[in-house]
């Protein structure tokens, strides 16, 4: 326990410590805006009269929750390893790595969510965003989203634990193909029917959905209205489970073979 | 239980796409006690980095076996890791954010320890390598030497059992290097059960250091033993250097013929003070005596002299053929 609150203490220092706190949570604001605008300007301009507004955006937010953990996650197994040169020290403590992975994805998370709260309490008003939540589903859904997110980072940093370059690239496309799978963008339903099938399938879609539902207290297009939202939260929890035991023993494999070929210490100077 | 470490025939080869495998390795074996300073030395790429991976679970090895306080490094990693700890020299190690005290109680975190018993220590140690003051300095803001000693705090702080330094003093300045060393010294004399295994190419740090050292070139150990009985090995006669007031060929002549087979005298000249200078190659110590006696029959007056001792150096020479440095210059470096 001390592990995993020491390497949410790192996340957070690391988040944060570069410039005065009131500078940090204005940049915390700030920082997901430029999504968020995107998406209201798509449909603002764009798509005023397919009236989907609430739904991309309410996915946009909740995606946002959950990229911005597996997108750090490959980076702080990079960071920690060339930047800071501290992996190895980690790595061989009595903290297991996948522990501190864990911590440092919480703090990523809570981060993340920090930015949406702040965010709502403008969008919601001035969107006029139908707002009628339920809070337990909206707590247990948080939680959930958690392991969801810590179980794709794991599985991340698993694969950029055995890379010694830091493609970015790879992480862009996974993030942008989940992006548009899951549902956040738009209804999957959209989509020719083996694609909407597959969308629905995809471990992000049915947390997403949750989230819309507990925060808009609506369902509000046909993707994924074949199941309650009790439903939905059963196929969010068996996901999270899955995805996080996933990343654990992908983790653990990941370790194992990066200490086969000496990719714990590595420094490219990338 | 006296073995603190156990190696056994332990090889290590690394698969590069389109090079040769290359063997880092080679059956290396070796064993460390409680309460002692093992040094493992060698030039760059010998194998000394790969060994310290492998005992400090940070690398698995191809062949052979390493315990650590019983616990098989490969096999039983969770127990070995709470009991070590690395500390590498000549990286910028540590999160520049964060300052000096925060980054060391974070690590002690890492092991569990309780906030107070990290406090306590962290005061401790910092107190011990003067830099108390700096513990509220940003990492980012140290200088190399700092960083350095910082990075010791850290491997001290957790109280492991076994510690393994590499190259502990490389980049760092003469003073910070007398500190690393003198807190080395004296952390493993304080309990009995510490043990210290430590890899330089700084042949005088293993001699200070070290109560064994092991050679390592190549990915072999050429020699294993103490310092002193290393030097010993390598030639049994007495060295000396006698600088004196005059002395010619036929004099020298003279004392040679006085002193006898196996007692090599050869004449130079003294670079400083530009006097002859005769370097002894004595069979026996007590023949420095007669040598004495021989050059003052001769009417000679002796300036200076000094007793040449053998250094770890001239035993890498022996034993590989080559100095250090021009080794250091043909290894691969691993």
């Amino acid at each position: 326990m001390r592990g995993f609150l020491a390497s949410m203490y790192i996340g957070l220092q690391i988040e944060s410590n570069w410039t005065k706190k009131w500078v940090w949570l204005l940049y915390l604001a700030a920082y997901p805006i430029g999504s968020f605008l995107a998406v209201i300007i798509l449909y603002r301009v764009f798509g005023q009269k397919t009236g989907l507004l609430p739904y991309a955006l309410y996915g946009t937010i909740f995606y946002y929750s959950l990229s911005m953990v597996f997108f750090d996650m490959a980076f702080s197994v990079h960071d920690d390893r060339e930047h800071y040169q501290t992996l190895k020290y980690i790595f061989l403590s009595s903290t297991s790595y996948r522990t501190y992975l864990c911590g440092r994805a919480a703090t990523r998370y809570l981060i993340a969510l920090a930015g949406i709260i702040i965010n709502l309490c403008w969008l919601i008003p001035v969107l006029r965003l139908p707002f009628h939540p339920n809070w337990g589903y909206l707590i247990a859904g948080t939680i959930l989203g958690y392991l969801v997110a810590a179980g794709l980072g794991l599985a991340v940093a698993s694969v950029f634990l055995l890379t010694i370059k830091l493609d970015v690239d790879v992480v862009d496309a996974l993030f942008g193909g989940m992006f548009v799978l899951s549902g956040a963008l738009f209804p999957p339903t959209a989509f020719p029917a083996v694609f909407a099938k597959i969308a629905e399938f995809v471990p992000l879609s049915p947390f997403i959905e949750l989230m819309r539902r507990a925060i808009s207290g609506k369902i509000l297009t046909s993707f994924l209205s074949d199941m309650s939202t009790f439903q939905l939260l059963g196929r969010v929890a068996l996901s999270a489970a899955v995805l996080f035991a996933l990343g654990w023993v992908l983790v653990y494999f990941g370790s194992r073979q990066a200490q086969r070929k000496g990719y714990i210490d590595v420094t490219t100077a990338f | 239980m006296h073995t603190a470490i156990q190696v056994e025939n332990l090889s290590r080869v690394f698969n590069r796409r389109g090079t040769a495998p290359f063997h880092a390795l080679r059956g290396v074996s070796f064993d460390v006690s409680y309460g002692e300073i093992f040094g493992l030395l060698g030039p760059n790429g010998a194998g000394k980095t790969t060994t310290i991976k492998i005992m400090s679970t940070l690398l698995l090895p191809t062949s052979g076996r390493v315990t650590v306080a019983g616990f098989d490094v490969e096999k039983d990693y969770t127990h070995v890791r709470p009991l070590i700890s690395l500390i590498s020299g000549g990286e910028t190690s540590g999160y520049g954010i964060l300052t000096v005290e925060e980054q060391l109680w974070m690590f002690s975190q890492f092991y569990g320890m309780e906030t107070h018993v990290a406090r306590a220590r962290i005061e401790e140690y910092l107190k011990v390598v003067s830099m108390w003051d700096s513990r509220r300095q940003q990492m980012n803001r140290l200088s190399t030497g700092m960083r350095q000693k910082v990075n010791l705090v850290r491997g001290l702080v957790t109280d492991p059992k076994v510690l393994f330094l590499d190259e502990p003093t490389l980049g760092v300045d003469v003073e910070a290097s007398v500190i690393i060393r003198n807190i080395v010294r004296d952390w493993v004399r304080e309990k009995p059960e510490r043990s210290v295994i430590l890899t330089t190419h700084y042949m005088a740090e293993a001699d200070e250091l070290c109560s064994r050292v092991a050679i390592i070139n190549h990915g072999l150990i050429l020699a294993n033993a103490a310092p002193s009985q290393l030097k010993q090995d390598l030639d049994s006669r007495a060295h000396y250097e006698i600088t004196v007031d005059r002395l010619d060929g036929e004099q020298l002549d003279h004392i040679t013929a006085f002193m006898g087979e196996g007692n090599d005298l050869v004449l130079g000249s003294d670079k400083v003070a530009k006097s002859p200078m005769l370097v002894a190659h004595l069979m026996h110590e007590s023949d420095i005596a007669r040598l004495i006696t021989a050059l003052a029959e001769q009417g000679v007056t002796l300036e200076y002299m000094r007793k040449l001792e053998p250094t770890l150096e001239d035993a890498f020479l022996k034993m590989v053929g080559k100095r250090f440095e021009d080794e250091e210059e043909t290894s691969p470096v691993s």
